[in-house]
């Protein structure tokens, strides 16, 4: 058999298993000269993290890459780009993900170009596949007549709505070898394992002891909840507070915490945003005044007011190389503002999980994480089908280890799925 | 494998080069065409990294690199086993090249293969720029996976090359510059890699002889000379430092590095002592150190490993008998050898197919095959005599700024006879405006074939040109020439109703009392200039190199004929040029004709 994965819930260990998988390949058929495992996930955070599992592993020496989908297809796509051309598609842009995706398969589609990465790589591993959209998911497929793949899934785990049924576990099932995981081993905590398996199978999760639902329709109520909460349990513990949704209340909440003291005498807690890539980098364009054409002077200038600091020495650098290898010296908006997203997306490729000990983030942000202690803010206006909706409180409290608080906007919520 | 495509942009004095190479290319042509540039390129993609040290602004076409300019190398290599990529991982894999597909007669890439005729190729390219800041040339060695433009400087990241999977080539370059007395001895690279691949260090006899340096039988110190003074020094340091080492002298530093750094070939006298390599005669010398090169080749033939061998003007290191055996023996034991060469002897030992015309138009290098495809036995016989008996001569014209091609064989033997006396009559050229025998190339014209002769020659050469006889059969051929696509570069022909027998005799003409004396050398019973044209012109006659020889040191030996001789040459040089002169003048249809 090919193709063998892992399935089960949140927590149940599927990546260690794809990692327990990996070392036994190894004794059998240990890498020859030249030879890496190939290791692939959908996102950037599951990457980081497959990665760190992956350097860890000594029996691997370091012989592995690790990337995500998106960039091992543009890999392929730019070196092959003559065949790209000869098959009659374009060479697409690297920020264009699923024409990428596209054009690899039209390169796979011939034996001598996946014979040709199959001679380098002789496993794949895929983590996270549930993620993986059609044109990612056939770029696997056709990799898989020729290496070996160990994958890791788990359907409901997919917040994407347009994925179900979901293609990736559907072909694990039916072309591979798929072994269920049912022992959850993030957690101990009954009352967790058992809101888990609630929500998983469409009943009521129950409050209880290290699971706690409460309503709160005040910001500055949920707010102490959370002040409270960091404040008896958040020292010495990593502590996420999770949203589906980061609106008005949410920033309410975060922002009461940051600024006042409960009764308890808990608090004001600072509590930072991980915003994502796209948000980031959205708010340092918008911040700086760039013109349609500026010379490099022109532009030094309007840098100096970046208050992204990697941001302002990236693009110094880009503009310095421009100077030394093109002799070019007039750009355009659209050169530097691509500088500045390459300068976002390569610092979230190399990004450790920051320092601080308690922070805020949306479900999807959190996916695949774990933490000591998690908070879930639940405001009024979680949109979705009752199946996204409990998909969303399931992958957020499956990141808690030790417990977990939700916080509900509105009594309505509690009356309706995934609450009801 | 070999190298069957090179690609060269803006490096040195070429703007823009493509050449396809085949098996064992010998590379002919003019100075300054590109010669050497093109063995550079391919020392800068396959080489070590000395030539990729030296680079500077000189390296770049125009010598004054702009932060965009590139040098840009790309070569195509093919004949990997079985035209089968998983044969070959260490070159085609995920990390490494892109399989790609060569049509050898096109010299097109493809990335599939869509012909079983197609051979399995890998491109590898080399690119350069000059900083202004830093003052240095940054070099960058990667896969060549397509024609789309990229800068590895810049925004783009090519896959890089190990410096191993080069080294599988085994390139090897010898330099025209060599300095071959140095070349056995561990100083030399190309012995110390001919040592350790042939697996030949002699670390017995090393080690043996670095135990006899230290302790000799006989040691330099205890010399009854030089031993008091070594002994007083010995005591003074005693009294300062109780228990001090005695001093010796040794010859080296006594450690096996030492030894090998110290050794120096020498070669043995019978009967004497032997003399080192560097007082030896040059010829020997650089023989021995051919053999060298080829002992490193049989070692990397037995290994069943690559050697691809550039050798630079061999005809430099080698006396003429040994050239031939020699460049067999070098073509026999490496996979690829590239020959570059001024010598027509030496591009004649080749197969005509593998000779390549080099020519530089204004920075553009082109390089045809002297012959494209190998005769057949239907090949007529002025081609099979171009490319076989003549073929010495004609490399030899083809290696002029200008090539010649008269009517016939007649006017080749007496144009060049002619000449030939000329310029050993003492000062001949040091003071006239044209050097015909410089700046032009004489073709043996066979089988008066002077339309498929151009034809031919202008593929390969940039200004061919025709001479013609006046009378009807030459003004034939100018008819058809001056309607031929390509032109010749001058179309030139002696007077009207004339051939060469009456030019020769128009030089006879200014001394006629003086030189017919002399006739009778030639033949009986020639008492006029008239009675030897006739003569001359008789079929039987024809071609008589004797007879010719003769005649030519006849008008060379005679101030006044030689006047004239000398003055029909540097016409006929200028015409070739595009210069008029006295002698030779267009006439309406561009023709340049000569004037009495």
């Amino acid at each position: 058999m090919n193709i063998k994965s892992f399935s089960g819930g949140a927590g149940c260990g599927k990546t260690y298993q794809l990692i327990q998988a990996l070392s036994e390949w190894l004794i059998l058929s240990p890498l020859q000269k030249g030879q890496k495992v190939l290791a692939l996930t959908f996102m950037h955070g599951s990457r980081r993290r497959l990665d760190e599992r992956l350097r860890s592993l000594s029996a691997l020496e370091k012989k592995y890459e690790c990337s995500t989908l998106d960039s091992f297809a543009y890999r392929i796509v730019r070196r092959w780009q003559s065949l790209v051309a000869e098959v009659g598609l374009e060479v697409p842009g690297v920020e264009d993900y699923e024409k990428v995706c596209d054009a690899a398969a039209a390169v796979l589609k011939h034996e001598i170009a996946c014979r040709w990465v199959a001679a380098t790589f002789p496993l794949l591993l895929v983590d996270e596949a549930q993620d993986l959209s059609p044109a990612r998911l056939k770029v696997v497929r056709l990799l898989s007549a020729y290496i070996k793949v160990i994958a890791a899934a788990d359907e409901f785990q997919c917040l994407d709505e347009s994925l179900r049924p979901n293609p990736a576990y559907d072909w694990l099932v039916s072309d591979g070898e798929l072994l269920e995981l049912t022992i959850p081993r993030r957690t101990s905590v009954p009352a967790l394992i058992k809101a888990a398996a609630d929500i998983r199978s469409g009943r009521p999760p129950i409050s209880d002891g290290l699971f706690k639902i409460k309503l709160t329709p005040k910001a500055p109520f949920a707010g102490s909840w959370i002040a409270n909460n960091i404040g008896w349990f958040g020292q010495s513990s990593k502590t996420a507070i999770i949203t589906p949704v980061v609106g008005e209340f949410a920033k309410k909440v975060i922002e009461w915490v940051g600024g006042n003291t409960t009764k308890f005498r808990h608090g004001p807690y600072f509590i930072e945003w991980e915003i994502s890539e796209v948000k980031a980098f959205e708010g340092v364009v918008a911040q700086l005044n760039l013109q349609a054409n500026l010379s490099s002077m022109e532009i030094l200038e309007v840098m100096k007011e970046c208050v992204d600091s990697r941001s302002k020495s990236d693009v110094i650098r880009w503009l310095d190389l421009q100077r030394r290898t093109q002799g070019k010296d007039v750009f355009s908006k659209l050169e530097i503002e691509r500088v500045i997203q390459q300068s976002f997306s390569n610092r979230r490729r190399n990004q450790r999980d920051s320092g601080s000990r308690c922070r805020a983030m949306t479900v999807h942000g959190a996916k695949n994480r774990e933490f000591d202690n998690v908070v879930i803010l639940w405001p009024a206006s979680v949109v979705g089908s009752d199946d996204q909706k409990r998909r969303l409180l399931y992958n957020a409290l499956t990141r808690a280890k030790q417990r977990c608080l939700v916080l509900v906007q509105s009594s309505k919520s509690l009356t309706k799925p995934p609450f009801k | 494998m070999k190298i069957s495509n090179l690609k060269i942009k803006n490096f040195r004095g070429i703007r823009e080069g493509n050449v396809q190479f085949k098996k064992h290319p010998v590379l002919i042509g003019g100075n300054n065409t590109g010669k050497t540039t093109l063995i550079e390129a391919l020392t800068l993609l396959l080489g070590r990294d000395r030539l990729i040290r030296e680079l500077t602004e000189h390296d770049f076409y125009g010598s004054n690199p702009q932060p965009a300019d590139r040098i840009k190398i790309v070569a195509t290599i093919s004949d990997f086993p079985g035209d089968d990529p998983d044969a070959s991982s260490d070159w085609f894999r995920e990390g490494r090249a892109v399989p790609k597909w060569l049509d050898e007669s096109t010299g097109a890439v493809h990335p599939l293969r869509s012909n079983l005729k197609w051979s399995l190729c890998c491109q590898i390219g080399v690119q350069a720029r000059f900083d202004q800041d830093s003052l240095s040339v940054e070099v960058v060695r990667y896969f060549h996976d397509h024609d789309n433009p990229i800068d590895p400087f810049s925004d783009d990241a090519p896959v890089g090359i190990p410096i191993r999977l080069i080294q599988q080539l085994g390139f090897f370059l010898v330099r025209a510059s060599r300095t071959w007395d140095k070349i056995f001895s561990w100083g030399s690279e190309l012995f110390r890699r001919t040592v350790s691949t042939a697996a030949a260090q002699p670390s017995t006899a090393i080690l043996a002889e670095r135990d006899r340096l230290r302790s000799p039988e006989q040691p330099i110190e205890q010399d009854h000379r030089i031993q008091p003074l070594i002994n007083s020094v010995n005591l003074e340091i005693g009294r300062c430092i109780p228990n001090a080492p005695s001093i010796q002298l040794r010859v080296t530093a006594t450690d096996s590095r030492s030894v090998m750094e110290a050794v120096s070939a020498h070669f043995s006298v019978e009967q004497g002592v032997s003399i080192p390599a560097a007082r030896q005669g040059s010829g020997l010398i650089s023989l021995q150190g051919l053999m060298l090169l080829l002992e490193l080749g049989r070692a990397r033939a037995a290994d069943g490993e690559e050697f691809i061998l550039a050798l630079e003007e061999p005809e430099l290191h080698l006396p003429p008998a040994t050239q031939k055996q020699l460049v067999q023996r070098v073509q026999a034991l490496s996979t690829q050898t590239f020959i570059t060469t001024h010598s027509p002897t030496i591009a004649a030992m080749a197969d005509p197919t593998s000779v390549m015309v080099l020519r530089n138009t204004e920075g553009k290098l082109t390089a045809e095959p002297f012959l494209d495809c190998a005769l057949t036995s239907e090949a007529p016989n002025w081609k099979r005599k171009t490319f076989q008996q003549n073929r010495v001569d004609v490399l030899s014209a083809l290696l002029h700024t200008t090539v010649l091609i008269p009517e016939g064989k007649s006017e080749f033997y007496l144009l060049r006879s002619i000449l030939r006396s000329l310029m050993l009559v003492e000062g001949w050229n040091s003071n006239l405006d044209r050097d015909l025998s410089l700046e032009v190339g004489l073709i043996p014209t066979e089988d008066s074939s002077v339309i498929e002769t151009h034809r031919m020659l202008t593929k390969i050469h940039d200004r061919v040109c025709c001479v013609l006889d006046g009378d009807a059969d030459g003004l034939r051929y100018i008819n058809i020439l001056l309607t031929e696509q390509n032109r010749p570069y001058a179309i030139i022909r002696w007077q009207d109703n004339a051939t060469i027998e009456n030019v020769v005799g128009w030089m006879l003409l200014a001394d006629e009392e003086a030189v017919i004396p002399a006739f009778n050398e030639i033949a009986e019973a020639l008492t006029s200039v008239s009675d030897l044209i006739n003569w001359l012109k008789l079929k039987s006659n024809k071609a008589n190199i004797l007879a010719y020889e003769v005649l030519a040191e006849i008008i060379a030996n005679n101030i006044k004929t030689r006047s004239r001789a000398t003055e029909m040459c540097v016409g006929l040089a200028s015409a070739c040029a595009g210069i008029e002169t006295q002698r030779f003048q267009r006439d309406l249809s561009g023709v340049w004709v000569f004037q009495l």
